[in-house]
Parts: structure tokens; C-alpha cells; sequence
């Protein structure tokens, strides 16, 4: 790709010579263009339950609820550790801390444990997902933003979802969509392994402590960090064992001559 | 639409995008409060990219109508918003989630009326629809950069402004994605035509 091109691409009114492959591309997509005068917008009154509005009463107790939520974020990060640019590292950085066992009758599947950043405006059930903890429904995609935070459980087992992932429960796996997450799964009560996926690449383990990826902003790039256990990853073209200590990649770029195959970093 | 600036030029420009911010912030402020005025200029200003995102994932036929639907969706939900500042990549999620909806149900032609005619909306041409099917096959971190700047003409500062990501996140979209999409149409040329892959 030429300088002009990328400078065309980066501004569409740049004035340069030499980026013709781009101006056609947009030629090409001209009638696609919504239209010209912007269409009028009519907005409904808001309900009730998604006003703003809030009664004096409510609004006191609401400032004694952000005092005290106030003190304990204080506490908090005056025990996390900071990063060189003095910016403290966001909970999911972490590995995440040995699970509390959970009482025999928990609702079993992945249910939202912890949750701290934007509200999601999602359809029917994502709510009542993210705020009550129930279980994840099949199929429905769960979001984190950009400063979003979330940890799911199931029984003993710890998900930790970074910022800008997006995660859903499939009939036979859990599957990162795209994103980034801290795993800390035991033993399985009934002997099964855990199962999750992700374009590209299965993943299997009876019991294992790692940091996976898939598809994170500008790359094509799957990849786990294995801290305790061992993860089988199945990308279809190769199928390797990846042990404490080792941290393995997968290009899905479809275009790349070693698209699937499984490449890891020697120990240490 | 704001001019952008070329590459080179971005430390320059950083007083006027904090400006814009700080007015955005505002506008989303009051609309979090009831103000339908200053909900309609995040409307006009968020209307491409909204839209890039709905072309991405739905295609043509209803992209103007869900385009719509997400942004009254996001009128009544706004008060959930806590940060003002992160209203761009919380709409365009707004707009992804609404499109997950849509796919969810059975739908049917539209057809737009008009001083009592039933019209048909004039389907784009046929060239504009292969190039938009091509980026629909694509890694999804770069579809929607490159409906945005191909399709809704936006420049790379104002797709970064609007969706959250870097400047880098952006330029590395565009240059894979476009370089990704010239490979996939050049693979797509009719038979007979001569020549190999560039």
C-alpha cells in the first residue's frame, strides 16, 4: 500500500495523487450512502423506569451509598499494584484470586458474579443477566466496553472478561467471541472437561489456570498463557498440549500461509 | 461533517478534540437529562457511524429504518449511561445488539410510501452490494472501520473519536482491512479476465 493511498484512506479529503485504488472503492460504494438530508428523528416519551428523575429521599440515600462505596474503592486501591506509567492495573490485568466455594445448590452455568463499568443496552434478558446473576442464556452475546469489567462463575470455577470482549454460551462450549479473559477452572465434578471456543480454535482442559485471547482489536491473532495446568488446543489443522508455563498463538488470517498452525514461545 | 486532519498533523489538532469532547459531554449530559434538542445533535453527529455499523451487519434493505430504531433505543435507555464520555462506543453497541435483534426475527420487503405512492426503495447498484458482500466475509475488527470510511465518508480521527479506538486501532483497520478487501475483489474478478493475484 503507498503513502498516498494510506493518506487518502486515513482523510477522504486529502488531495493527493497516486491513491486512484481508493477513490475508485469509493466511487464503487457511492449508492450505498445514505441519504443526503438527514431523515428526521422522532423521539417517544421515556417510561418511568428509564427516567433520570429521582425523589429527594432517594436521592440522599443514594449519595450515602456512593460515600460508602467511595471508602471502600479507597481501600482497595491502596492495596493494588501499579503499572510503571502510575496507572493502577484494572482487576482483569490479575490473575484472578482462588475461588470461594460455592454452596452445592448455586445455579449451575456461567452467571455474571461481578460487574463494574458501562451499563449494556442489549435486548430482553441481557439485564437481568448482567444485574441478577442468572445463568447465561444460549446464544446471547454478553459485551464488555472499553472500561467495562466482568467476572463470571460457575460453581468454583472464575472467568475474568477484560474491556472490549464479547463472550456467549453455546450448546457444547463457551465461546469468546472476540477478547480477552483469565481462566481459573478446577476439577470437574462430574469428571468432564471444560470446553470453550473462538474463531479458529477449540480449547479443552480438565483443570487449568491461563490467560486466552481471540481476535482483539486489529488482529487476527488466538493465543493463550498457560500459568497451572494444561490446555489442549485444537485449531482443526493442529491439535498441541499447551503446559504450565507456555503461551502458544494462532494466526486465523485466512490469507496467511500459516493460517491455524499453532506456534508457542520456548518455556521460560 | 468536522474537516479531519492528515496523519502528520494530529498533535496540532488536540486543543480543538478536546473542545469537541467537552461539548459532546455536554450534549450527551442534557440528553441524559431530557433535553431532545441536544439528543438530535448527537443524532446527526453519530448518524454514519450508527449506520456503518447497521449496513456492516444487516446490509441495505432495512439499514436506514434499524439505523433509526437504535437511536430512539438509545434515547430511552441513555439514563443507564454513566459516563458521558464513552457514549460513541456505548451506541455503536447499542447499534450491534439491536442488529442481533433484528436478525433474530422474520422480516420482509420494505417498501417506503410517499404522498400516498408506494415506492420501492432504489436498490444501490450491484457493484456497490459485491464490494459490501466482500467486507461482510472480513474479520470483523475491520468491517465496520471500513463501511464507515468507504460508505459513510468518514475520516480516520472522526472513526476514532466516535468509536473508541486509537488512532493506531484505526490506521491498522484500514490498512489491513483495505489491503485485505483489495485482495478478495481481485480474487473475484469474472472468468477470463487475465492476470494473477496482486
Amino acid at each position: 500500500m503507498t503513502e498516498e493511498e494510506l493518506m487518502r484512506l486515513w482523510d477522504p479529503r486529502a488531495s493527493v495523487v497516486g491513491a486512484e485504488a481508493v477513490e475508485e472503492l469509493e466511487v464503487r460504494m457511492e449508492t450505498l450512502r445514505g441519504p443526503r438530508a438527514l431523515p428526521p428523528l422522532e423521539l417517544p416519551p421515556r417510561t418511568q423506569e428509564t427516567s433520570t428523575e429521582s425523589s429527594p429521599e432517594s436521592t440522599r440515600l443514594w449519595a450515602v451509598a456512593l460515600v460508602i462505596a467511595a471508602a471502600v474503592l479507597l481501600a482497595f486501591l491502596g492495596s493494588r499494584p501499579w503499572a510503571e506509567d502510575g496507572r493502577a492495573s484494572p482487576p482483569v490485568a490479575r490473575a484472578p484470586q482462588m475461588p470461594t466455594p460455592l454452596a452445592e445448590d448455586a445455579p449451575t452455568g456461567w452467571r455474571v458474579d461481578r460487574f463494574e463499568g458501562d451499563a449494556m443496552c442489549n435486548g430482553p434478558g441481557v439485564e437481568e443477566t448482567v444485574v441478577r446473576g442468572v445463568p447465561l442464556a444460549d446464544d446471547m452475546p454478553l459485551d464488555t466496553g472499553p472500561d467495562t469489567t466482568l467476572r463470571l462463575r460457575h460453581g468454583d470455577a472464575v472467568i475474568e472478561l477484560h474491556p472490549n470482549s464479547r463472550v456467549q454460551q453455546r450448546a457444547n462450549a463457551f465461546e469468546l467471541t472476540h477478547g480477552r479473559m483469565w481462566l481459573d477452572l478446577p476439577v470437574r465434578s462430574d469428571g468432564a472437561k471444560w470446553t470453550f471456543q473462538t474463531d479458529g480454535a477449540t480449547l479443552y482442559t480438565a483443570h487449568a489456570r491461563f490467560v486466552w485471547w481471540s481476535h482483539e482489536v486489529g488482529t487476527d491473532e488466538v493465543g493463550l498463557q498457560v500459568e497451572r495446568g494444561s490446555v489442549e488446543l485444537d485449531t482443526g489443522r493442529e491439535r498441541v498440549t499447551v503446559e504450565s508455563g507456555r503461551a502458544c498463538r494462532v494466526s486465523t488470517d485466512r490469507a496467511a500461509e500459516d493460517s491455524r498452525a499453532v506456534h508457542c514461545a520456548p518455556p521460560g | 461533517m468536522r474537516s479531519s486532519t492528515a496523519p502528520e498533523a494530529l498533535d496540532g489538532s488536540e486543543h480543538t478534540e478536546e473542545t469537541i469532547r467537552a461539548e459532546e459531554d455536554a450534549q450527551v449530559r442534557a440528553a441524559r437529562d431530557g433535553d431532545e434538542a441536544a439528543f438530535q445533535h448527537l443524532y446527526a453527529r453519530y448518524r454514519g457511524a450508527v449506520r456503518a455499523v447497521v449496513l456492516t451487519q444487516v446490509g441495505w434493505p432495512d439499514a436506514d429504518d434499524l439505523t433509526q430504531d437504535v437511536f430512539v433505543l438509545a434515547w430511552q435507555r441513555l439514563g443507564q449511561l454513566r459516563d458521558p464520555a464513552r457514549f460513541g462506543p456505548w451506541l455503536l453497541r447499542c447499534a450491534r445488539n439491536r442488529c442481533s435483534d433484528h436478525h433474530r426475527r422474520a422480516k420482509h420487503v420494505r417498501v417506503t410510501s410517499s404522498d400516498h405512492e408506494v415506492r420501492v426503495s432504489m436498490p444501490p447498484r450491484s457493484e456497490a452490494l459485491e464490494v459490501l458482500a466482500a467486507i461482510q466475509r472480513m474479520p470483523e475488527s475491520y468491517r465496520e472501520t471500513l463501511v464507515m470510511r468507504l460508505v459513510e465518508g468518514m475520516s480516520g480521527q472522526e472513526i476514532a473519536e466516535q468509536t473508541g479506538l486509537t488512532h493506531r486501532s484505526v490506521r491498522v483497520n484500514l490498512h489491513r482491512g483495505f489491503k485485505l478487501l483489495r485482495e478478495s475483489l481481485g480474487e473475484g474478478q469474472p472468468k477470463g479476465q487475465k492476470g494473477g493475484r496482486s
